[in-house]
């Protein structure tokens, strides 16, 4: 069991904003949002996380954690910072996760709850039997090496090209969906591979899909926005870029931790040679 | 440096550790190999129970690594790539380790949905809580969190 944060380190600005100030090697200050109760609940991980983050080179004005943060890998999971290359800031191959475009997305329905009354198992069954999910699923979507590069160049617009979405969709995306200057020919074969197994899979673990209903209305205005109402289903769906973006991410990350730690010859000479033959 | 041979007694295991959003795997053995052995044990059972795994096909790992600790982070990512692409689940481990390059072996069996019933994929190997290193005891300690 993780400790609970000891939230006599933090300066309460408002109702929902704490504050570290800068101690030891803290370049700037570490901004936690989230209302009394959640903090009470945060895991004392999250304010050593924090602080490492704010040691970093290059951050900007202060390491920020989200309500939801909790214990992750180099940052806490929902924490944020900002790095100005020219003042030395570092870039980071694994620093909340290593998902690549991991996100979730919320569908209205149009349905209300009691539509669903009578077939809440049947739709569960059918949901699962269609949707490729966990270990061992395959999808239906099968990429040759040009096509692979086109969908890792393209990203959500390739998927709409392909019918997987609407042009309207891409509005709605950070950056529409694909960064410019993508090198796919920086993608090995290895995550290449994984990504081949998995094409239009869901995933396991914290990737689901969920029928939800809306129950309670916290800000009209906000939900107006998103045209929800109490009582309506909506389909949420969490997924990322599973087992290729895992894949890139360790093997840059690798590399990267290697070098910092003045190990760069010794990385390119011997990174990890693996082999795997069925015998 | 001399270094403690390890309590009699000391049987090997694998363990679960927890993590706030992931899952930690650690494997104790008498010796950096058998604690190898034993962390993709419990990686193993992240997915599925190792003693339900049929025995019926075997692979072969090497990795070569400048530290204990990234040894066992590349094989432990080996053995997740290979059940990614081949789609399997494996129920047991043999290591051997020269200085920092290891040969790994896996026995396993393509993933039965419905008989392994796997609970949760495997998708990487961390730098986070990884650790390689014998206890005061003697006892060799293997670990790291594993992105679930």
């Amino acid at each position: 069991m993780e400790e609970a944060i000891d939230s006599s380190l933090l300066h309460q600005v408002s109702n929902n904003e704490w504050r570290l100030e800068p101690e030891g090697a803290m370049r700037v200050p570490a901004v936690v949002f989230g209302e009394e109760s959640l903090i009470a609940e945060m895991d004392d991980k999250v304010l050593e996380q924090i602080r490492n983050v704010a040691c970093l080179p290059g951050i900007v004005e202060a390491a920020y954690t989200m309500p939801d943060a909790h214990w992750g890998y180099g940052f806490p999971i929902g924490g944020v910072a900002a790095f100005d290359p020219d003042e030395g800031g570092v870039v980071s191959a694994g620093g909340v996760g290593f998902d690549i475009s991991c996100g979730v997305r919320t569908l209205r329905t149009g349905l209300k709850s009691g539509d669903l009354a009578n077939c809440k198992e049947a739709l569960a069954e059918g949901l699962f039997r269609t949707i490729p999910a966990g270990v061992g699923s395959t999808g239906k979507i099968a990429l040759d090496e040009t096509a692979m590069d086109r969908m890792l160049e393209g990203g959500a617009r390739w998927a709409v090209e392909q019918g997987y979405g609407r042009t309207e969709d891409l509005d709605r995306i950070e950056e529409r969906g694909a960064m410019p200057g993508a090198q796919p020919d920086a993608v090995s074969p290895r995550a290449r591979k994984r990504q081949r197994e998995e094409m239009g899979t869901l995933g396991s673990g914290n990737h689901y899909l969920e029928v939800q209903e809306v129950a309670e209305i916290f800000d009209d205005a906000v939900a107006k926005s998103f045209g929800l109402a109490p009582g309506e289903v909506v389909v949420s769906i969490h997924c990322g870029s599973r087992g290729l973006g895992h894949q890139i991410g360790s093997e840059f990350l690798r590399e990267m931790a290697l070098c910092r730690a003045g190990a760069r010859h010794h990385a390119a000479r011997s990174r990890a040679r693996l082999r795997a033959d069925r015998l | 440096m001399t270094r403690r041979a390890p309590a009699p007694g000391v049987e090997p295991r694998a363990e679960l550790f927890p993590h706030g959003a992931d899952i930690g795997v650690r494997g104790i053995g008498r010796s950096r190999a058998s604690a190898f052995e034993q962390a993709a044990l419990a990686l193993s059972s992240t997915v599925t129970d190792p003693a339900g795994v049929a025995l019926r096909e075997r692979i072969e790992v090497t990795c070569e690594a400048p530290d204990d600790a990234y040894l066992l982070l590349d094989w432990l990512n080996a053995l997740i790539y290979e059940m990614a692409v081949r789609r399997l689940v494996f129920g047991r481990f043999a290591v051997s380790i020269e200085g920092h390059r290891l040969h790994g072996q896996a026995w396993g069996e393509p993933v039965d949905r419905s008989r392994h019933m796997p609970t949760v994929e495997a998708k990487g190997a961390t730098l986070t809580a990884l650790k390689v290193e014998p206890r005061a005891d003697g006892v060799w300690v293997a670990q790291c969190i594993v992105d679930v």
